[in-house]
């Protein structure tokens, strides 16, 4: 894990979760800039993913490896799954669904933070 | 994908959070039952079966029709009194309960969402008139 980074993600994502939430509390589907932020998300996390793995191989492991691994595995497969599943429903709950999803990642990011330091 | 009642709209969401779940509790499960079974293996075997009524869940949101709409009911219904019951004893009989499952305490480790999510499953599951979907051949 990458601590500046895993903060940035934990921010951006509650921020855009709350966005695609209230949008679907209004009745709306997701607008561009929401959609294009969802898949900055989805890379970012990606890229936290690649560089908690290379670290992992390096060496530099949690002393709960095997829970660390789970929570990446989730957090990363989270985002383009949530995406997929609201491109499929363009109504107010892809929005609902997005929402969910973003915030989702920024608890998982922050289980992942907190066993990668133990 | 079966583009049926019950998982458009709301059901899709329902399925997000369901195969969500899958992942999570079949993940930990994994790893308890992998790492440290001997250290509490009864919560352990629950968390294993949490996560099986979950991916059954998923599957029963996903196929849809009238097969995916009764086995979802029937895991739904599962997990409503698992989370109930293993909730309950989990207050009662702390010693029974060493480690954390997904339903000890009502799922607050989930923040309430294992309570909240066969509830609300279970009225959508209501409001959506089973005859309305297309029957699919070989569906009954």
């Amino acid at each position: 894990m990458w601590t500046p980074l895993a903060l940035a993600i934990i921010i951006g994502s509650v921020g855009l979760g709350v966005w695609c939430l209230a949008s679907g509390a209004r009745g709306r589907y997701l607008n561009q800039p929401q959609y294009s932020g969802l898949l900055v998300l989805a890379a970012v996390v990606l890229v936290q993913s690649v560089v908690a793995a290379v670290r992992l191989v390096a060496g530099d492991r949690p002393s709960e490896v095997a829970t660390f691994v789970g929570y990446l595995l989730t957090t990363a497969l989270l985002m383009p799954t949530g995406v997929w599943l609201a491109r499929m429903e363009p109504t107010r709950w892809g929005s609902v669904i997005a929402g969910s999803a973003s915030l989702v990642v920024a608890i998982l990011t922050l289980r992942c933070l907190q066993v990668w330091s133990r | 994908m079966t583009r049926s009642a019950i998982n458009t709209g709301p059901g899709r969401v329902l399925l997000f959070l369901y195969a969500l779940f899958a992942v999570a509790a079949g993940a930990r499960a994994g790893v308890q039952i992998a790492t440290k079974f001997d250290e509490a293996p009864v919560a352990y075997l629950l968390s294993a079966f949490a996560a099986v009524v979950y991916i059954a869940a998923t599957v029963g949101f996903v196929r849809g029709g009238h097969g995916g709409r009764r086995l979802a009911i029937a895991c739904l219904l599962i997990e409503l009194a698992g989370v109930l019951v293993v909730g309950t004893l989990s207050l009662v009989l702390t010693s029974a309960f060493p480690d954390e499952t997904v339903w000890s305490q009502y799922g607050r480790g989930y923040g309430f969402v294992p309570l909240g999510l066969p509830v609300l499953g279970l009225i959508w599951l209501r409001a959506t008139p089973e005859n309305q979907e297309p029957s699919e051949p070989g569906d009954q």
